[in-house]
């Protein structure tokens, strides 16, 4: 039955989806064609709002069919459930729409230069913090299922599709200034995918329950059952969403937190989390064995925080009336006392004010000074004009230098900012004028001279990954460069006094885990494909530490010492923890009782190694006694 | 509750408008039953509700004996139901449709179905869209009759068709489901059709069963009398079971149900000077008692 109701339900939609592979296709002419260059925005403009309006299309004509032949009264007199019979057609036409995402993926995935254009699209401030596949396939599904849930109640179909895309947008606006009344932030993704299931779970169970339930054929008795109940699940979503969100159990079966920045710093390790409705800053603290809070706020976008002796730097978002969403540079102290903000970018009296703050900040390794950039395009110069801010971490001694970059470079990341010279080290993505990236420049800023120059035509620099690294002395950096002409990764030590390069390896692939400085800055240790490797600036040689019988991302850190090595290896479907000594023996070798999420998430301290398990916990191992702790 | 199919006291309104009000039925299993009422007077609804299309807003229905609520679905695999206009899928060929159909009836038998195809002469590739009205009625029956139904609902289902196709369905399908024991509800509007056909009937007017009787015992019962008296009698005929009287002069006219010979001697009593006894048509007996 099932089976015939799936292809009942494709044979009605085969002109929606004809037509979405027939756009499909034209998007495919269009980009290998001459007028690719001219058409490529307006196309990833096209397939962003293609996908929710494919969807409000098909979920509106849910009921058309038996609507227009009376055939509602043939389909009723069938002996099917009518709970059974929704959802059925529920599923079909979401399977329709699901090869339409399959579709968009691979023309999304396949044209050159729409896929950088899709990822480049800077959604409006209210989306901001949606991560794309929440833009590209759960607001789709959400209207779908609003559109779906609401096309029995009414025979005019073009009044349900606007209707439904009304409904989806408002609850979407609605959403978003409730959590800001709630938390004083905006959306996260996965706040946003819970609270939309709950949002799909409320149509789904209103338009079943007024299915099964009211009379079909009398449209305003129908439409008022089901508002009624609609309205009392979106309110009950509205108080367990809230609930569930701020107790952290959603979907999770317990307390997930995700740590999407780490930072080692002296012997405790700062981690930057989502948890519990809140991005925070959290501290382990070695001594006292235990995680304290030491900043909460919107600090998702501006990702990496700087540690330096006892200060830390981080951007907040703000959102004060007109304005909007801003970022403001905030220091704090690294036990989590004296937070302020030096910018006050909702000030007028600043000298910050409605500035846009770009990438991250940099402490100089004293902790007394911070840099960090703002920048907008000039529209006739077409220059990109960044400003590089330093100033005390008190607020005075405000200095500004002007630099002007093409118009094509985005995406500023600060690396390096050795204080005792005036050069900043900085990433930059350079696109084509199609907004295709071309390459990721490694760029050095002589502030004095307000110039600059490349240093490295394309490096990696995916920082979650730690694949570019300023060693804890700030003497050296360690990255990934892509050298062209020879087709090879090379991983380089960049001498931050005399920038001095050194490549200690290089493949045609390097397929780099992470690489971690040890505590004195002389040796550098990191993982690629199937094996681990250490480099000693001293002897300049480079050693093998372990093999592994398969290409795996493993977890790897110094201990506080800078001699020993923690390294978690696989051994046949068990993962151990392995100590290595100076000499790079195997020393000890101890049994991990939980699954290990990332490799970046293990951190080496004073006699005892803090690791993350299971999206939900950090664990202490102590070295000595090998007993594990919960410690978050 | 002997029967097949039972009702008690279905109400059901839209809007303000009351359609039926305690509305209660019982059909009996193997025979053919026969629902009249003018246009508008609920016996869609009532059939509708009946097949879980509409809800009730009050009372109960049961078949075999086991409550039906609106959600219930399995009865209907033991129903069959023709309904008063196209309620097909329009986009679909015939073959497409019958195998959608199929797909719900764990008895369904597809040799009858393609039998009857052949019959009807229905070409299985062309679209619902292009069938005509008796096309369309012919279908309906096959997709009604391939899924071996016990029990047969027609609503309304001859009315706007040609004399030979009605004549057909009537006479031939009809019949032989009657024969072979299928109980069957048969709701019209056109009196006629149905008179040779069915075993009970029931008129429905205002919302209720204003008679529910054996049709044979009906007809047999039910007269119209024709009276002559030297003065008039309309004041003086007053008993028990005057369905309609007209008088006009010396001249009055009554239908009389059920007739007896105690009303006989009654009326003789009045002493007129002729007595004409005439049974009714089934149109005849459906005028008086709607009227």
């Amino acid at each position: 039955m099932f089976v015939k109701i799936l292809l009942k339900e494709w044979r009605e939609n085969i002109l929606v989806f004809s037509l979405a592979i027939i756009l499909m296709f034209a998007l495919v002419a269009l980009s290998l064609s001459n007028l690719r260059e001219m058409t490529l925005n307006f196309s990833a403009m096209f397939l962003l709002l293609f996908l929710p309006f494919a969807a409000a299309l098909i979920g509106s004509g849910g009921f058309y069919s038996e609507f227009k032949d009376n055939a509602w009264i043939y389909i009723f007199s069938r002996p099917i459930k009518k709970e059974i019979l929704w959802i059925f057609k529920y599923i079909s036409l979401l399977s329709i729409l699901l090869v339409i995402f399959l579709l968009f993926i691979l023309v999304k995935q396949f044209l050159p230069g729409l896929n950088e254009i899709l990822s480049d699209i800077d959604f409006p401030s209210e989306f901001r913090g949606i991560l794309s596949f929440s833009v590209y396939f759960v607001i789709p599904l959400i209207v779908f299922t609003i559109s779906f849930s609401i096309s029995f109640l009414y025979d005019k179909q073009f009044i349900i599709f606007f209707v439904s895309i009304i409904i989806g947008t408002g609850l979407a606006f609605i959403y978003r200034y409730y959590l800001e009344f709630v938390w004083n932030t905006y959306y996260y993704t996965g706040n946003f995918r819970s609270f939309g299931l709950f949002i799909a779970l409320s149509f789904i169970l209103a338009s079943i329950l007024t299915f099964i339930k009211a009379d079909f054929s009398q449209m305003g008795k129908k439409i008022l059952f089901f508002s009624k109940l609609v309205v009392l699940f979106l309110a009950l979503s509205l108080v367990l969403g809230t609930v569930g969100i701020a107790k952290g159990d959603l979907f999770t079966g317990g307390r997930e937190f995700s740590p999407y920045y780490s930072s080692k710093h002296l012997n405790d390790v700062y981690l930057c989390t989502y948890s519990a409705g809140a991005e925070k800053v959290i501290r382990y603290d070695s001594e006292t064995d235990k995680v304290e809070k030491v900043f909460i706020g919107d600090i998702y976008s501006s990702q990496k925080l700087s540690i330096s002796k006892n200060k830390i730097a981080l951007f907040k978002y703000t959102n004060k009336g007109r304005g909007g969403w801003k970022k403001d540079l905030w220091i704090v102290n690294i036990d989590g006392s004296g937070e302020k903000t030096l910018t006050e970018i909702h000030n007028p009296d600043s000298p910050f004010y409605n500035l846009g703050i770009y990438g991250n900040c940099l402490l100089s390794p004293d902790g007394n000074k911070v840099i960090f950039l703002t920048g907008k395009k000039g529209r006739k110069s077409k220059k990109y004009k960044i400003t590089v801010w330093r100033m005390n971490t008190n607020g005075t001694g405000i200095n500004k230098k002007n630099l002007d970059f093409p118009i094509n470079y985005t995406e500023f990341n600060l690396v390096a900012w050795p204080a005792s010279t005036n050069h900043l080290i900085l990433t930059i993505v350079e696109k084509s004028p199609t907004f295709k990236k071309v390459a990721d420049r490694l760029i050095l800023v002589d502030l004095e001279k307000e110039k600059y120059q490349i240093l490295f035509d394309d490096v990696r620099s995916e920082f979650y990954r730690k694949i570019m690294e300023v060693s804890p002395t700030y003497n050296h950096l360690g990255l990934v460069w892509r050298d062209h002409p020879e087709n090879k990764e090379k991983l380089v030590i960049l001498n931050l006094k005399t920038l001095d390069s050194k490549v200690i390896f290089e493949a045609e692939l390097m397929r780099i885990w992470a690489m971690k400085w040890s505590q004195d800055g002389e040796k550098i240790v990191f993982s690629r494909a199937r094996e681990t490797l250490v480099y000693t600036l001293a002897d300049d040689k480079l050693r093998k530490v372990s093999k592994r019988d398969y290409s795996y991302e493993i977890g790897f850190d110094w201990l506080a010492d800078g001699k020993r090595l923690a390294i978690i290896i696989p051994d046949y479907n068990e993962l151990f923890l392995r100590i290595f000594d100076e000499e790079f023996k195997e020393e000890k070798k101890i049994r991990i009782p939980y699954p290990v999420e990332r490799s970046v998430y293990l951190w080496g301290l004073d006699n005892k190694v803090l690791m993350y398990f299971n999206r939900r916990s950090l664990f202490r191992l102590d070295l000595e006694t090998e007993k594990w702790k919960k410690v978050y | 509750m002997n029967g097949i199919l039972t009702i008690k006291n279905l109400s059901k309104s839209f809007g303000k408008k009351k359609v039926l009000e305690n509305f209660s039925l019982n059909i009996e299993k193997g025979k053919v039953y026969g629902l009249l009422g003018i246009n508008g007077e609920g016996k869609t609804t009532l059939i509708r509700m009946i097949m879980g299309v509409i809800p009730p807003d009050d009372g109960e229905i049961f078949f075999k004996n086991k409550k039906i609520s609106f959600r219930d679905d399995s009865y209907k695999k033991e129903i069959g139901f023709i309904a008063e206009e196209s309620i097909f899928y329009s986009w679909m060929p015939i073959k497409e449709l019958l195998s959608f159909n199929a797909s719900f009836y764990p008895k369904w038998n597809t040799r009858k179905a393609n039998e009857y195809l052949e019959k009807f002469s229905l070409d299985p590739k062309t679209k619902i869209r292009y069938l005509s009205r008796g096309m369309k009625l012919k279908l309906g029956l096959i997709v009604t009759l391939a899924s071996e139904p016990e029990f047969l609902i027609l609503d309304d289902p001859t009315s706007g068709l040609d004399v030979p196709t009605r004549h057909d369905f009537l006479k031939e399908i009809i019949k032989e489901l009657s024969e072979a024991g299928t109980t069957i509800l048969f709701s019209t509007h056109i009196v006629h059709e149905i008179e040779g056909i069915i075993d009970n009937l029931g008129i429905l007017r205002f919302g209720s069963l204003i008679l529910d009787e054996d049709f044979h015992e009906l007809k047999n019962s039910c007269m119209r009398i024709l009276l002559t008296s030297e003065e008039s009698l309309g004041d003086k005929l007053k008993f028990d079971g005057i369905i309609t009287q007209k008088t006009n002069g010396n001249q009055s006219e009554l239908v009389v149900y059920p007739w007896t010979e105690e009303k006989k001697q009654l009326i003789e009593n009045l002493k007129p000077t002729s007595m004409e006894i005439k049974p009714l048509n089934l149109e005849e007996i459906f005028i008086s008692f709607a009227s």
